[in-house]
């Protein structure tokens, strides 16, 4: 399973789930925001966690700056 | 990946109580300082004190002073230097805006490979569109078994 974070200005997430069914979707999303609250980083939703479909408003990558990593 | 292959998409944040407690004088007064070394030479900008989440920077010898606490700056001016000491204010809050985005992505990945380890398998800055708004941003590749 492939879940991509985008780490936005003012201290805003989104968060992509690439594969898997919506429910594994789901769960993968709420283990990895239990973990960053974990580690110090704690994340309140804003909405809920949407099933992907057209009307969806979310960031859309424009260009690949460099790598970090 | 393109997006229209993604399953779910979630928003969270974190508040802005968490964003400004990343300010804190050990990693913003250095940064405060060169750029008003270079914004302003002329009024030889000095930092007083930087201590926990407050710092004291004095421009032109003390004719404005620029206090920053928990991430929220004030300044105090003369008469003759209050549009200079406006200026610098708004300078200044675009500056830690953009250092608080910085150490907040830094503050994720470290987060993210702590937990995560190997399976967190990139990190790249880009450009993103985010309703109408280009912004830079970090997105952080996990593979997950």
């Amino acid at each position: 399973m492939q879940v991509r974070l985008i780490v936005l200005p003012q201290g805003k997430i989104q968060i992509f789930v690439d594969d898997g069914t919506f429910e594994e979707a789901v769960n993968a999303t709420r283990a990895i925001l239990a973990e960053l609250a974990c580690q110090g980083v704690p994340m309140e939703l804003i909405g809920d966690i949407e099933q992907h479909r057209d009307g969806v408003s979310h960031v859309h990558v424009l260009q690949e700056a460099r790598h970090d990593h | 990946m393109p997006c229209n292959l993604a399953v779910s998409i979630t928003k969270a944040a974190v508040t802005e109580d968490h964003l400004r407690a990343l300010l804190t004088a050990d990693v913003t007064s250095d940064v405060v300082l060169r750029f008003l070394e270079q914004q302003y030479p002329h009024l030889s900008p000095r930092l007083i004190s930087a201590s926990g989440s407050r710092m004291v920077f004095w421009l032109d010898s003390g004719d404005i002073t620029l206090t920053i606490t928990n991430g929220q700056m004030t300044v105090d001016a003369t008469r003759a230097q209050q549009q200079q000491a406006h200026a610098i204010l708004a300078q200044v809050s675009q500056l830690l805006a953009r250092l608080a985005d910085q150490r907040f992505q830094r503050q994720v990945q470290t987060a993210l490979s702590a937990r995560f380890g190997a399976r967190l398998t990139s990190a790249q800055v880009i450009d993103v569109d985010n309703e109408g708004e280009c912004q830079q941003a970090a997105v952080f590749t996990l593979t997950l078994s």
